[in-house]
């Protein structure tokens, strides 16, 4: 979730409806109790934000590092379900293939001598 | 297909391969670099058993002309046919060995014999199911409907499966 998501849904909680007198609240444990004024409340909130902004800047990093990671990892591996049109024409006509010719299976081999 | 990585000790054995080629000899040719040149290279830890010179020694006895083999492997045409190798496995990003594609699908590094075998049954399975003739398989179902450059695990778009 992005810094500025958190924030959005911290100011959501607070502008909801004061609770009625005589209820029970159901606040998150994690979240500042609705109480005082809006004004207030949205301090709170802010402050609840700074200090859990660092945490969330530290995931997002992360994540981002490492879904750039696995990117460049996919955009490098060959797509296991293609298949690779390799042009044997060359090869085949200077003598450099063995077996039959009308083979239903060709294996292409990338070979050095090294 | 020649994939020279390691061009100063190897370029001109991979020429002489194409030289054995035009005298129909190039299997042999490739088994007799591996037991004399390259057995030789590993046990005395000599690249020059690699060289010109050395293939030139045991060639004839694989059955080569040695004069035509040296003369042809110097040759400009011998040396272009390994890089044409080069460019066309290039365009599908192969840059190590050994690499393979059965029937158009790339294995890249070795793999157990056993999963080898698997994929050249499962290929040969599709191949006799499309009752194209062997002799026009890899034309038709390969290069016709086959990928011609390098594609990514990660796009979107797949060609017709084998």
């Amino acid at each position: 979730m992005s810094r500025s998501a958190v924030l959005a849904a911290l100011v959501a909680v607070a502008c909801t409806k004061p609770q009625a007198p005589g209820t029970t609240p159901t606040s998150n444990s994690s979240s500042p109790p609705p109480s005082g004024d809006l004004a207030a409340r949205l301090e709170r909130l802010e402050e609840f934000n700074k200090k859990h902004a660092e945490a969330i800047e530290f995931l997002q990093r992360v994540y981002d590092q490492q879904k750039q990671a696995a990117d460049d990892q996919d955009a490098n591996e060959p797509d296991p379900a293609a298949i690779f049109a390799v042009d044997i024409t060359k090869p085949v006509a200077a003598g450099q293939a063995e077996g039959p010719t009308n083979a239903l299976v060709t294996i292409v081999e990338a070979w050095d001598f090294g | 297909m020649n994939m020279v990585v390691h061009p100063q000790q190897v370029q001109m054995a991979h020429q002489y391969g194409c030289a054995a080629g035009k005298q129909g000899k190039f299997i042999e040719y490739k088994d007799g670099f591996w037991k004399n040149s390259y057995e030789e290279y590993k046990n005395k830890r000599d690249m020059s058993q690699l060289g010109p010179e050395a293939i030139l020694k045991w060639a004839p006895q694989v059955g080569l002309d040695a004069t035509k083999l040296k003369a042809d492997g110097e040759s400009d045409a011998c040396k272009q046919r390994v890089e044409e190798d080069m460019q066309e496995l290039g365009k599908f990003h192969v840059g190590g060995t050994p690499g393979f594609f059965i029937n158009g699908k790339f294995i890249g590094g070795g793999i157990p014999e056993q999963a080898f075998h698997q994929i050249i049954d499962e290929k040969l399975k599709i191949a006799e199911a499309s009752g194209v003739p062997g002799s026009s398989y890899y034309e038709k179902e390969i290069m016709g409907k086959g990928v011609h450059e390098f594609q990514s695990k990660k796009r979107a778009e797949r060609p017709t499966q084998q």
